[in-house]
């Protein structure tokens, strides 16, 4: 099912709003660069190619990574806020 | 004991050396010398052999291959040549890579001590088929370490002595376990091989297979950080524009015996925790140990993630139900079953 993920997300993703255009378009550039890398790194051997390959998807990742770190900061918020209960 | 060869190999090639010299001098060949271990070691037909031609010593006839052999997986050839490099072996010589191999296992909910740590050993000289077959008992449970509790309902002092009186109990752990690889005369011995040859054996770590937080208890750095480069963790995931310095643990041991206020801080600059760590003792580069379970590390790991953050960004744009049911009217393709499930479903 992994090898849909990206066409299952950006056929969930149809007929956004004017507000959500940019970041679906960098969820799913993020998604597909992410699970670029995850099936490269399951080859067997590499090459230069593939390691530029590979290269090229985390770099991609990176450039678009920053429509998902909002939910990372909640989480972290959410963890400070606990230690500083409980100090 | 430093990482550095210069202090690594005095002790070990002394003791080689005495070794040697005591076995040339017996006429006949004790079976004192025959140890169970190693009797399906040499069996050439199911290992890889790697062959690496060294500066060798005296030449002897203990074994007919000129060549210095030996007789390790490829995939512990990494680890191990550093400790090849340390110790002037000899033809014939064999290196014994002992792997070890570490998971946290849940264990029940029905108590308060739900979770244990086990330390699994094999030997990196047995071919794959022979490691993962049952009946060979090729893959022995070392240590069933427990995982203590973590009490939150405490000021956060008393947490972190907590915390730090857990480490340090697990390095102390971890170094009786490692005992007798910290002895080199225990590391050194000789033994009598399938192939009906004695070889001197030398057993030393090559490689510890477990995932982070294993990682980041034996090599006594704090949570959050690689261990593996100094990379600071305010740049933890941000794709580095240069490489940074490969963690120096020699370097570490140093600071940490000075014990002063300067060391202190550089310790804790280098994000690496006060006190001894087992793997300085060893023979070995402790860097070079990890062997990181890739198959958690970059694949499990990786999209488990990547789901969690579709999951929560769909839902935040009211697109989760639309995912789900496209996600169920996948048809079935080749080997791949059509979803009965949700994708929330399968993912928890």
């Amino acid at each position: 099912m992994l090898h849909f993920l990206v066409a299952i997300l950006h056929c969930a993703q149809h007929v956004p709003s004017v507000s959500q255009r940019d970041i679906f378009k960098q969820a799913i550039e993020c998604s597909r660069a992410l699970m670029e890398f995850y099936f490269y790194s399951q080859y067997d051997s590499h090459n230069e190619q593939t390691l530029g390959l590979m290269s090229t998807a985390l770099q991609g990742f990176n450039n678009s990574k920053d429509v998902f770190r909002q939910f990372v900061l909640a989480k972290g918020s959410l963890r400070k806020v606990k230690l500083a209960e409980r100090s | 004991m430093s990482n550095t060869p210069e202090n690594t190999s005095n002790s070990g090639t002394t003791i080689l050396s005495s070794a040697r010299s005591g076995f040339y001098s017996s006429q006949h060949m004790p079976n004192i010398f025959c140890t169970p271990l190693t009797c399906s070691l040499m069996s050439k037909e199911d290992v890889s052999t790697v062959r690496c031609i060294l500066p060798t010593g005296g030449g002897n006839s203990r074994c007919e291959s000129p060549l210095l052999d030996f007789n390790i997986t490829p995939g512990a050839v990494y680890g191990v040549l550093t400790a090849i490099w340390q110790t002037i072996l000899d033809d014939g010589d064999t290196v014994i890579p002992i792997i070890f191999m570490s998971d946290t296992t849940h264990l029940t909910n029905f108590c308060g001590d739900m979770k244990a740590w086990l330390v699994y050993m094999t030997i990196g000289n047995l071919s794959t088929s022979a490691r993962m077959a049952p009946a060979m008992h090729s893959i022995l449970l070392v240590a069933l370490l427990p995982i203590p509790i973590k009490i939150h309902d405490i000021p956060l002092s008393r947490y972190n002595e907590q915390k730090e009186d857990n480490r340090m109990i697990l390095q102390h752990i971890l170094r009786h376990i490692m005992g007798p690889l910290m002895r080199a005369d225990c590391c050194v011995f000789f033994a009598w091989c399938a192939d009906g040859h004695f070889r001197c054996c030398i057993a030393s770590p090559a490689a510890w297979i477990a995932d982070y937080p294993e990682y980041r208890d034996l090599h006594n750095i704090k949570n959050g950080v690689c261990y593996w480069c100094e990379c600071p963790k305010a740049e933890m995931g941000q794709l580095p524009g240069r490489p940074y310095p490969i963690r120096d643990h020699g370097k570490y041991r140093a600071l940490s015996v000075a014990n002063t206020a300067t060391a202190n801080t550089r310790l804790a600059r280098f994000d690496v925790h006060q006190g001894s760590n087992v793997f300085w003792d060893l023979d070995c580069v402790a860097s070079e140990l990890r062997k990181p379970d890739l198959l958690y590390t970059m694949q499990r790991g990786m999209l488990k993630y990547l789901l969690g953050w579709l999951s929560v960004f769909l839902k935040k744009h009211k697109r989760f139900e639309v995912f789900n049911n496209i996600w169920l009217s996948v048809p079935a393709y080749l080997e791949m079953a059509q979803p009965q499930q949700t994708y929330e479903e399968v993912s928890s």
